[in-house]
């Protein structure tokens, strides 16, 4: 239910003007996310515990989808 | 008053499920087939964002575990409700009420699911405060009617104008 409710929100965000990257780990249930993210970490999205270098190429990615994305998007890592 | 149609489908299915839902786990596949969806825009998009002030948004169950109450994750149904916290809160304060994930890894470095040093290495402004909700959620009825315009007000009187939503 978290990606089906980060979904949701994300849709309501972005139809009040707030753009919004969905970064999760289940493709299946981002795919109605405006844009998504997809990681393989699962229990921890962004990358393991103290791996700074791979949480800073994930956000770099979600940053780059959100500065240049002219639809709805989904990128898998 | 108004009565609200998704809340009476969504009251019509709960009762079917409850028996499931009370299992140890929850029997899931035997219910959420019928669970009942809102009618919302899944069409809007903004556009690109160049100047971008972000809102940490996340699924987490993260809350400050000096001045608020856990998620009550427990509940057959979740809990609807949400948390907003300081984006500077130290780590050791941060902690997560969600019962349907392995959270070792979110208390060992949080960043792993709150990104906040990553988002401002990127170069992006992080808004002043996260929002989060524990996404073990069933009672949507009350997220979309009370919840979700609660974040999104937190979000905007931040100044945001983007969000990074992180579900586990």
């Amino acid at each position: 239910m978290c990606h089906k409710t980060a979904g949701l929100v994300a849709n309501i965000f972005e139809a009040n003007g707030i753009s919004t990257i969905v970064i999760g780990t289940m493709q299946n249930w981002l795919e109605s996310a405006p844009r998504a993210l997809v990681t393989p970490h699962s229990d921890a999205p962004i990358g393991l515990p103290g791996d700074a270098k791979r949480h800073d190429e994930v956000i770099s990615k979600a940053v780059e989808v959100l500065r240049t994305a002219t639809q709805r998007t989904l990128v898998r890592m | 008053m108004i009565r609200n149609e998704y809340r009476e489908r969504w009251a019509r299915w709960i009762p079917s499920a409850l028996n499931a839902l009370a299992e140890e786990p929850p029997d899931f596949p035997a219910v959420m087939p019928a669970f009942p969806l809102p009618d919302i825009d899944r069409t809007a998009f903004t556009g690109p964002r160049s100047d971008l002030r972000v809102a940490l948004v996340s699924s987490s169950g993260a809350y400050d575990a000096r001045t608020q109450a856990p998620f009550a994750s427990r509940s057959i149904v979740g809990d609807a409700s949400h948390r907003s916290f300081d984006s500077s809160l130290p780590a050791e304060h941060i902690a997560f009420a969600h019962e349907h994930y392995d959270r070792s890894a979110a208390r060992r470095d949080a960043e792993c699911v709150l990104p906040r040093e990553a988002l401002r290495r990127a170069g992006v402004t992080l808004t002043p405060h996260i929002v989060s909700w524990s996404g073990y959620l069933l009672d949507w009825p009350t997220f979309l009617e009370a919840t979700v315009p609660q974040m999104l007000a937190r979000v905007r009187a931040d100044g945001a104008n983007a969000a990074a939503i992180v579900p586990i």
